[in-house]
């Protein structure tokens, strides 16, 4: 073995492979590195860009103005309309004429066998009218005054009975 | 081989027929890439995995092959790189103080095929027993018969650099196997 020299000896190779183990590698190699198919790609046509473009700015446009009309037709309605208070007038009116109607039936059902003569509707309103600033007149009257006036319809006699039904305060009899 | 290398650049570069130009270069590489990842990692499976990751590389990345160098050696440089990332892992993950160059000494006998000869298999136990560069240009000057100019394309090292490896490493292998043969088994 002293003259052993390398280049001399003969190129082996001592491990071995499997059977069919390039064919698995090939293979395994296809399968892991090969892209994945892509999803089929359609060609568009120009005109057919052009169209679809076009209709979708028409359609972006028709929308964006029918958000902004509704807004005017709300603004109109509310220039048309009256106000709230004038609205509930014209809802009360109708019942209170109704009310009227019926109440006057009531009334006038009674004496339309005795009296010929039917009052016109203006006028019981302002008998009515007439009637109420009398009371309103008496109840503007000061509480003092009504009191003295009831107290001057009322007699002596009467007056001494209510105050012996009166309960005594005891603490009022110190001081007398 | 020139005329078959050109066709497999061509195939390869356009997209509709690039698988067939990996399966053109596989049937012309993959013996030899084989073989030269087994000598360096020892262990078939290993070998098999890092021979698929060479060339899913070169079919991914066939855009960044210049052609100013030969398709073999751009595929023995990745091969390599990837034969020494994945022993460099195997070092990391080994848990015992075992020097790393004897365990695959050690791996070289218990994946010897039966018939494989004692010269030959204390032959790869003494390119083991190299440093890695040394291990790296003795392999492929020894058994590829590659130019050293190839090879100072694949390992990034100047020709007389490779030649003073080769040297060496030589010089190593045959006193190896000198002090380790026995004659009389």
């Amino acid at each position: 073995m002293k003259d052993f020299d390398i280049e001399k000896l003969e190129r082996k190779n001592i491990y071995r492979t499997p059977d069919n183990f390039f064919a698995d590698v090939q293979a395994n190699v296809l399968r892991e590195a090969a892209p994945a198919p892509q999803a089929k790609v359609i060609s568009l046509n120009w005109a057919y860009a052009a169209a679809a473009a076009v209709a979708t700015i028409f359609g972006v446009t028709f929308m964006m103005n029918q958000h902004e009309a509704e807004p005017q037709i709300v603004q109109n309605e509310q220039q048309v309309s009256p106000p709230p208070s004038a609205r509930i007038i014209e809802e009360t009116v109708p019942e209170a004429t109704l009310a009227y109607q019926t109440f006057e039936e009531d009334l006038t059902s009674v004496e339309t066998d005795n009296q010929k003569d039917v009052p016109a509707p203006t006028m019981i309103a302002a008998k009515q009218k007439s009637e109420k600033i009398e009371v309103a007149k008496s109840t503007a009257v000061s509480p003092e005054v009504q009191v003295d006036q009831i107290l001057a319809n009322i007699s002596m006699a009467e007056l001494a009975d209510l105050g012996k039904n009166a309960e005594q305060d005891v603490y009022l009899d110190l001081y007398y | 081989m020139k005329i078959k290398e050109e066709e497999i650049i061509r195939l390869m570069s356009s997209e509709k027929s690039r698988e067939k130009g990996v399966r053109l270069m596989m049937d012309a590489y993959q013996s030899r890439l084989y073989w030269h990842i087994r000598r360096i990692i020892v262990d078939h499976n290993l070998a098999q995995d890092v021979l698929q990751d060479t060339f899913i590389k070169a079919y991914q990345n066939f855009h960044q092959f210049k052609q100013d160098s030969q398709l073999y050696t751009w595929l023995y440089r990745i091969a390599t790189n990837e034969s020494l990332q994945q022993l460099n892992k195997l070092k990391r993950m080994q848990k015992t103080d075992e020097d790393p160059d004897y365990h695959l000494q050690n791996m070289v006998a218990d994946n010897a095929a039966p018939d494989a000869e004692d010269i030959q298999i204390l032959l790869q136990k003494a390119i083991h027993s190299l440093p890695e560069k040394q291990k790296l240009v003795f392999t492929m000057r020894y058994y590829d018969d590659l130019p050293y100019e190839e090879l100072s394309k694949i390992l990034d090292m100047s020709v007389g650099t490779l030649k003073t490896n080769y040297h060496y490493a030589k010089q190593k292998v045959e006193d190896f196997i000198k002090q380790n043969y026995n004659e009389n088994p």
